[in-house]
């Protein structure tokens, strides 16, 4: 609730509370209709009644329904107003904080789970305010005036309405304490039938190769009748809701008129026309009484799913994010930039153990340092800790000589050009991709980022496609092969024209050729560029001015490729699947 | 109405129930209408006896018709639903599997020309709107006319005018709530699509996150989202606006129902017509509160009924197409030794794009052959064609003598076994993922080949070891995910393997570790192995050069080299040096 009422504003919380002004006058209208019915009845039973008499009742009776749909009108006006506000600042709010996190607190979170707090938990505190919190309002509102009205009536008519708004709420109690619990399972079933679908769509070539039609039919069969057996089971349930809501609203009915029509018969004459009258005018409130109360009960059904939804956007909100910003030390910016590596481990939050540990190393300007190893060893860390995705948890990172942590978060990024393991791209034109993010120059023109793809060997393909570079890239990439991903995702860096390059395994999708021709481009393009490399391929790095071997987080081997073939038995280990048995034991390739 | 044709078949399939529920429903309206008469009832004994004396023993015998009728109607109408939920469960349970067995069968072609998420939304959404709307269609339409008719002609039967009067009130409410939906439908389809850009510049954000923070991207990206979020605000407002007044009009023209039967019956008894009672206004009142439901539920049929043809439609079109094909009396060839011939086989994926052009190949059994080229010249399509995945447009390809479009697929895809390019695992146990559908698999066996594939460290680390089970979320790299691949290649143990870029996501280490086990795998066998590392390659029997969509060198590695022809250029691409 608190949470809530941070995200509205003054004009938002008076647009609730007219909304609620608005639907008390509604609902008292509503509550009038009946009224006059009654009216209408004790006059008609007076004798020689004119039709005259009636117009004006009747008059009444319609202003009384056209003023209820006025209100309604303006109340739907006003949660409209204030439901989509509060969302919407909710959503930014979300939206501009997850965006804040830094790799710790993002993978803490998950992805997929930041996404459907910021999407689907908004969405359905957007629904709860825009929906349920009106029929809730509405609810308690015309209860509370019907409740008013009917007070001192007949006792047996107050008793059976009474037992029926029991019953309603038992009734409706019971259904949905059965189903929502299997709902929530029928979520999880559903999820995971999608889920099967999409693999099995996936792999129908494997399913082929195999032969295993069968197997997969059977193994869906058993997904699919888990489903099925459960949503006719929640389906079932809510069959019960309206035939039994009807019932006892009928029954409820047929009581009143039986109790009224002995009522009738114990008056004396000339008070039954008035009882009679009272009869018709009860029988509607009762009406509007149960439906309120089931109007109550669907409302508080949300709540539950409220309460999580806020619990889930204000787990994201209160994070504190752990890598803030340098107080801006005004380094030398100018490119290029040495980077410097002293005694730095670092350990994930809650590990055991460090995943790199005591790391040292220089490289230079103009020097390209390349890191090696197993998957797991720690590369990709390494390199994170540079542009301060991540901080080291001991040891320092000097650029030019300061410590990476003084720089200003953007100063800092700003020096380098980063491309990561995983292509992401973005759904904007292929040239918006290539100049992305601002590096504290102006946007660049379309020769240089040319330039820049040219480089990224990716021009080609680009004027190949119809668009060329205005050539919009789909979600998820879905219109480039991997390796025509992982060519804009370097010329992506080149374009910043960086002073310190960090390439994480950014050439296992393209083939020998394409790799070593980027590579010598992108040396004569950044001549004083310091370059550091991860790479699973021996020919990728061999050239590299330093090879650092990482194993178990720690570096295992430093030196020219021609030096670790000698000393560093990993290395050798390495070399040897992938190179000629002439390259590895001449030394040198013929 | 052709497409109609297979939603009423399918209709038809489960007759027996939706025909009980149907006659259910039928019984069940018929005693709702009579409800409101019992009340009449009541209420014109007591306005009779007005001025004498009222027989409330009379009352009794209408009160247990009453309660036998709304007894009547909600069990009724309860079984109704009990059993329709039943039908529609089943239906759509037996959709799906014969959408998710239909896919088996058709021709890859034919699947390539789809997109997963449109054949995964046939079979879900599709399925769902269909099954949806056939309780709506097939029991409570004709359930509602009847509800519909009978009314009528009980209110004319009651009254004339105030039955007129009501009608008028209604039929105004209901061109008024016309207009407002009409009105509030685009808002909603805006709506949709502005939230749908939101949530794609959320997902796009988050996932990309990394490289917006890399890049300096937060102040564009957040200018971008705010964009999208203030349009998604405009469009919210509205759309909660309009569709927040379609509920104030139907029930305006609810009160205005009332107002007329109220002044009609009025006006009625100060001119002192003969037949109307209080009763007829009792019933009338409670005739307003329902006449409206079966109108607007038949109207609300019409408009599930369009959608729901066009989903059939959508199902159907999978459902008869075309599946592959077997010759009538299946080839076996006489011993499987793993002779593969390629005769001048041309294909193309699209029949004017021709991908491979004149291919041909002798391989003898027991070769290790190696396909390389670079990206596009045709590798994969190689290995495509002889797992019949897709037919050539020209040629033939033969395993031991045998053309291969005379075997059975599934005799053919027997003595092949496959790792794909893609790694493909499901969300299941890792004892599934590599035993798969391969039978009698021993727990001895699976330890020995989850042994030499270098598995066994990963799955002993597991809670559950071969048991537990790997999901999307698992911490399960992609190298560990190809691994599972090459393994279960290894049990099925086929006369003839195609390793497609089988080892493209393993780290060197690992892949030095498991290349004794392919060494293994492919030692008496015929194989195929396409890779681009070139080291993988270096000792195979013969070595397929391939270059837009022809093989144009073959022979064995060092032969190829001193030949010093393209094979030569791309294998020293991997090196810096340039070879003289």
């Amino acid at each position: 609730m608190k949470l809530t009422l941070r995200f509205l504003k003054a004009k938002d919380k008076i647009s609730l509370l007219i909304c609620l002004i608005c639907v008390t006058a509604q609902s008292w209208l509503d509550l009038k209709i009946p009224e006059y019915i009654s009216a209408i009845t004790l006059r008609v039973q007076t004798n020689g009644v004119k039709p005259e008499d009636l117009v004006e009742p009747g008059l009444i009776m319609l202003a009384c329904a056209l003023g209820s749909l006025l209100f309604s009108i303006l109340s739907s006006f006003f949660i409209s107003g204030a439901s989509s506000n509060l969302t919407t600042r909710m959503r930014s709010a979300v939206y501009t904080k997850t965006m804040s996190f830094s790799l710790g607190e993002m993978s803490r979170f998950q992805t997929a789970s930041l996404i459907t707090r910021c999407t689907k938990n908004i969405n359905y505190i957007y629904q709860f305010w825009a929906n349920g919190a009106l029929f809730l309002m509405k609810a308690v509102v015309l209860a509370t005036l019907a409740i008013i009205k009917m007070a001192g009536s007949d006792t047996a008519w107050l008793t059976s309405t009474g037992a029926a708004v029991i019953l309603t709420l038992i009734l409706m109690g019971v259904i949905f304490a059965v189903t929502i619990p299997k709902m929530l399972k029928l979520q999880t079933f559903t999820d995971d039938e999608n889920r099967f679908i999409g693999e099995h769509l996936n792999g129908i070539r494997v399913v082929h190769a195999f032969n295993a039609q069968q197997y997969e039919e059977n193994r869906f069969d058993k997904t699919n009748s888990k489903l099925t057996d459960i949503s006719i089971f929640v389906e079932r349930g809510m069959s019960f809701l309206l035939p039994g809501m009807i019932t006892i609203i009928y029954g409820l009915t047929i009581a009143i008129y039986w109790i009224g029509a002995g009522i009738i018969a114990g008056d004396p004459v000339t008070e039954r026309a008035a009882d009679y009258a009272n009869m018709i005018a009860f029988s509607s409130y009762a009406m509007l009484c149960v439906q309120a109360f089931i109007m109550l009960v669907k409302g508080l059904v949300l709540v539950p799913g409220l309460a999580t939804s806020i619990k889930r956007i204000r787990e994201v909100l209160d994070t504190d994010i752990l890598i803030k910003d340098g107080d801006g030390a005004e380094s030398d910016t100018e490119q290029p930039a040495a980077v410097e590596f002293r005694h730095v481990s670092f350990r994930y939050p809650g590990a055991a153990a460090d995943t790199i540990a005591d790391i040292s190393f220089t490289a230079n300007p103009g020097e390209t340092v390349a890191f090696i190893g197993a998957t797991g060893c720690g590369k990709t860390t390494l390199l994170n800790l540079i542009p301060r995705l991540y901080d080291a948890t001991e040891g320092e990172i000097l650029i030019n000589g300061i410590n990476v942590k003084q720089y200003k978060l953007n100063d800092l990024r700003s020096l380098i050009g980063y491309v990561p393991q995983k292509a992401s791209l973005f759904t904007r034109s292929i040239a918006s991709n290539i100049d992305f993010g601002d590096n504290g120059g102006f946007a660049k023109s379309l020769g240089e980022i040319e330039q820049a793809a040219m480089i990224g060997q990716a021009d080609e393909f680009i004027r190949q496609k119809p668009e060329g570079y205005d050539t919009v890239i789909l979600p998820g990439g879905n219109n480039l092969s991997g390796g025509q991903k992982q060519r804009l995702t370097i010329s992506r860096a080149v374009c910043r024209d960086p002073g310190i390059y960090l390439f994480d395994d950014s050439f296992s999708a393209l083939d020998f050729s394409t790799d070593k021709k980027l590579r010598s481009a992108l040396r004569n393009h950044a001549k004083g560029a310091t370059i550091l490399v991860v790479a699973q391929r021996i020919s990728t790095i061999r050239s590299a001015d330093k090879i650092i071997v990482l194993d178990g987080g720690a570096v295992k081997g430093c030196g020219t490729h021609e030096q670790l073939l000698k000393s560093c038995p990993i290395y050798r280990e390495i070399a040897d699947t992938q190179l000629l048995n002439e390259g590895v034991s001449g030394g040198a390739v013929q | 109405m052709r497409k109609n044709k297979f939603f009423i078949s399918r209709i038809a399939a489960y007759k027996s129930g939706i025909i009980f529920a149907s006659i259910m429903a039928l019984i069940g309206s018929a005693a709702q209408i009579f409800i409101p008469n019992q009340v009449k009832k009541i209420a014109d004994l007591v306005q009779k006896n007005m001025n004498g004396d009222i027989d409330l023993s009379a009352v009794v015998p209408i009160v247990a018709v009453s309660v036998a009728l709304i007894a009547a109607y909600g069990l009724l109408t309860l079984i109704q639903n009990l059993i329709m939920s039943k039908v529609k469960g089943r239906m759509g349970r037996d959709l799906r599997s014969e959408l998710i067995g239909k896919t088996d069968r058709l021709p890859l072609s034919f699947m390539d020309r789809m997109t997963i998420g449109d054949l995964q939304s046939r079979i879900v959404n599709d399925v769902d709107t269909m099954t949806g709307a056939v309780s709506e269609i097939a029991v409570n339409m004709p359930a509602n006319i009847v509800k519909l008719v009978l009314l009528l002609v009980l209110m004319f039967a009651t009254n004339v005018y105030m039955t007129l009067s009501l009608l008028a009130a209604t039929v105004l409410g209901f061109i008024a709530t016309a207009f407002v939906l009409k009105k509030s439908r685009p808002q909603a389809v805006k709506l949709q699509k502005a939230a749908g850009e939101v949530n794609a510049v959320i997902a796009e954000s988050f996932s990309g996150h990394l490289v917006i923070k890399a890049f300096n991207c937060e102040n564009d990206m957040t200018e971008h989202f705010e964009s999208k979020n203030e349009k998604m605000l405009k469009s919210s407002r509205l759309s909660r606006f309009y569709s927040g007044i379609v509920y104030p009009i139907m029930s305006f023209s609810g009160n205005l129902s009332y107002v007329a039967v109220c002044i009609t019956a009025a006006i009625l008894f100060s001119v002192g017509s003969s037949n109307i009672t209080f009763g007829s206004l009792a019933a009338f009142i409670l005739y307003a509160g329902f006449i409206s439901t079966p109108i607007s539920e038949v109207f609300n049929s019409f408009s599930i009924f369009q959608p729901a043809a066009a989903a059939s439609d959508r199902i159907e079109e999978i459902l008869s197409a075309e599946e592959l094909t077997d010759p009538e009396k299946p080839v076996e060839a006489k011993k499987v030794e793993g002779a593969v011939v390629f005769d001048h086989v041309k294909f193309g994926y699209v029949p004017d794009q021709i991908v491979l052009h004149d291919l041909s190949a002798d391989i003898k059994p027991g070769q290790k052959v190696a396909i390389v080229g670079p990206t596009g010249a045709g590798k994969s399509t190689f290995v495509n064609l002889l797992m019949r995945f897709y037919e050539p447009q020209g040629g033939r390809i033969l395993l031991d003598g045998v053309p291969i479009d005379e075997m059975g697929r599934e005799y053919l895809h027997n003595c092949i076994g496959m790792v794909l390019q893609d790694t493909w695992t499901f969300c299941g146990t890792i004892r599934q993922n590599i035993v798969y559908s391969t039978p009698d698999v021993s727990d001895e066996r699976l330890a020995q080949i989850i042994d030499a594939c270098g598995l066994s460290f990963f799955v002993e680390a597991l809670p559950d070891g071969v048991d537990t089970v790997i999901s999307e979320q698992s911490e399960i790299s992609a190298g560990q995910r190809q691994l599972i691949t090459i393994a279960r290649a290894m049990a099925k143990d086929a006369p003839v393997l195609i390793l497609d870029e089988a080892t493209s996501s393993i780290d060197t280490r690992t892949e030095l570790l498991i290349q004794k086990a392919i060494d293994k795998l492919t030692e008496g066998r015929t194989s195929f192995v396409i890779a681009h590392r070139l080291s993988t390659i270096r000792n195979a029997d013969c070595i397929f050069v391939m270059k837009d969509g022809d093989v144009i060198e073959t022979g064995k590695h060092e032969e190829l080299l001193e030949k010093g022809g393209f094979y030569k250029e791309l294998y020293y691409s991997q090196f810096d040096q340039e070879q003289a």
